[in-house]
């Protein structure tokens, strides 16, 4: 397996070879992202061909570092438009059910004016995990930003599913009060 | 809808939290006695609140790792370790490495240092910037488990130490806490919570919630429930019991209580929803202390007001 920053110069060199290496690389990590968002194969290898295209047209000029970040969240972004065009209710994907978690969890404004626009939001979030310890920031990621089943973060973080339950639930409702406190709503 | 921009949101924070939520691995084994679960200042704390500063802690009631205070924090260290050799129920201990670990050094700072504790000992930011170090040791200690409950093996330890301004000399004021025990209960986590009796589901909570309160400050914690009585109505599932926090003793007020096993007893009222499943919904759960003296019990204080604050702040 080659290095990202090989894969990085193949494409440079508008070789396909490219995004053959990028497949070989991350292309699990990124059928599992998109699988976990669409709950749906034929949807999931959709999003990561046209991903992989996304990467084709970036780069070059884009150089991106770290790569395998970038590639996830280019699957990331086109998953969930993909998750919103094709109508997200008759989904019931891990990603539907970590946002129903989240449900309750976010301040809501009195008023549209107050919203944040998504950047700040970002911003926030950034903020707030890091008061997390890494453990605790990397599950809360998994499962809302990779949308990981309770078991994949268990396996990941070698603790007890039951016990990514319970963090869980601290965590959002830490991040509530975190978000309340600053008068962030969503 | 809210959950909507918050998904996009997340979408947009930085690249490095993504690689860390990517690379990351579990740290711990079952296998092995690695202690992680640093965060203490444990005695720096309780001594504190109970005694007046850790430093007095250690001058009055005696020195806990029978350190050779030196000018060189990882000989402090060593000296200490060395002479665990000499204790009753040290069958015998083999240090491996000793050093200065200064993103501990930072981490517990932040965490845990600055605010209450350094107010009180007067300790400014640029003090403890100079005078206030962790060094991790990795040793391998074997135990005499008739006279101690202290659990041995392959021990990552940190210890946390503060230099006399005038002699230059570092002193250990605590070590590290113990493994969190309450999430090595994975017997119980073979079919999840639906398998789980409603005592255990209590109990698997309860022993997350406080060993997440008190493993900064007690080694050893595990727990037991006794004299449980439940009761269900339409409102959700009322519970009480006898809940029992067992810890090892620091002998900061006893010399030879160090490593005995201790306990602290409380009755506990539980409250949470139930699902329809049968577990109990962790989103309503709501503990209660009773703060009787005498007379009919009195559940009206939220557990959490009772943990030690200074995690918190």
């Amino acid at each position: 397996m080659i290095d990202d920053k090989q894969i990085i110069e193949l494409l440079f060199e508008r070789s396909e070879k490219g995004l053959v290496e990028l497949d070989v690389k991350y292309g699990k990590l990124c059928h599992k992202l998109s699988y976990n968002i669409l709950n749906n194969r034929q949807d999931a290898e959709e999003c990561v061909n046209d991903a992989y295209l996304g990467v084709w047209n970036a780069i070059p000029p884009a150089k991106p570092n770290p790569l395998q970040a970038y590639v996830c969240k280019v699957v990331r972004n086109i998953a969930l438009k993909l998750y919103h065009k094709k109508g997200a209710e008759k989904r019931n994907s891990e990603y539907d059910i970590a946002m129903q978690e989240l449900e309750g969890y976010l301040p809501a404004p009195d008023t549209v004016e107050a919203e944040m626009d998504t950047r700040e939001l970002a911003f926030m979030i950034e903020n707030f995990l890091d008061t997390l310890n890494d453990e605790n920031a990397v599950i809360f990621l998994r499962r809302y930003w990779f949308s990981d089943t309770y078991a994949e973060i268990a396996e990941r973080t070698g603790i007890s599913e039951k016990s990514v339950s319970m963090r869980l639930v601290r965590i959002r409702k830490q991040m509530k009060q975190y978000l309340l406190e600053r008068e962030v709503y969503v | 809808m809210n959950t909507q921009m918050f998904s996009e949101a997340m979408g947009e924070i930085d690249d490095r939290y993504i690689e860390k939520a990517i690379s990351y691995q579990a740290k711990k084994s079952s296998a092995s006695h690695t202690k992680r679960w640093f965060l203490p200042l444990v005695a720096a704390i309780m001594a504190v609140l109970l005694a007046g500063t850790a430093v007095a802690a250690v001058v009055i009631y005696g020195d806990l790792w029978r350190q050779n205070p030196s000018n060189d924090p990882v000989e402090s260290v060593r000296s200490a370790l060395e002479n665990q050799a000499g204790k009753n129920y040290t069958v015998k201990i083999d240090v491996k490495s000793v050093e200065i670990d200064e993103a501990e050094t930072e981490r517990v700072v932040e965490r845990f240092v600055k605010g209450v504790i350094a107010d009180r000992r007067g300790w400014s930011d640029e003090y403890l910037a100079e005078h206030f170090l962790v060094v991790k040791a990795a040793y391998s200690v074997e135990y005499d488990h008739t006279q101690t409950t202290r659990s041995d093996g392959e021990v990552t330890m940190y210890f946390y130490l503060i230099q006399d301004v005038d002699n230059g000399v570092w002193t250990i004021v605590d070590n590290s806490g113990n493994v969190n025990l309450s999430e090595d209960h994975s017997a119980q986590e073979s079919g999840g919570l639906s398998a789980m009796s409603t005592q255990e589901q209590i109990f698997s909570y309860l022993s997350d919630l406080f060993t997440g309160a008190y493993s900064p400050y007690y080694d050893g914690l595990h727990y037991e429930i006794n004299k449980y009585e439940e009761t269900t109505d339409e409102s959700g599932l009322t519970a009480t019991f006898l809940w029992t926090m067992y810890h090892l003793g620091k002998g900061w007020d006893i010399e030879m209580d160090e490593g005995v096993e201790e306990q602290m007893n409380c009755w506990l009222q539980v409250k949470a929803a139930v699902k329809k499943d049968g577990t109990l919904d962790l989103e309503t759960i709501a503990v209660f202390l009773d703060t009787s003296v005498t007379g009919p019990a009195n559940y009206d204080t939220p557990i959490e007001e009772s943990f030690p604050k200074q995690l918190t702040d």
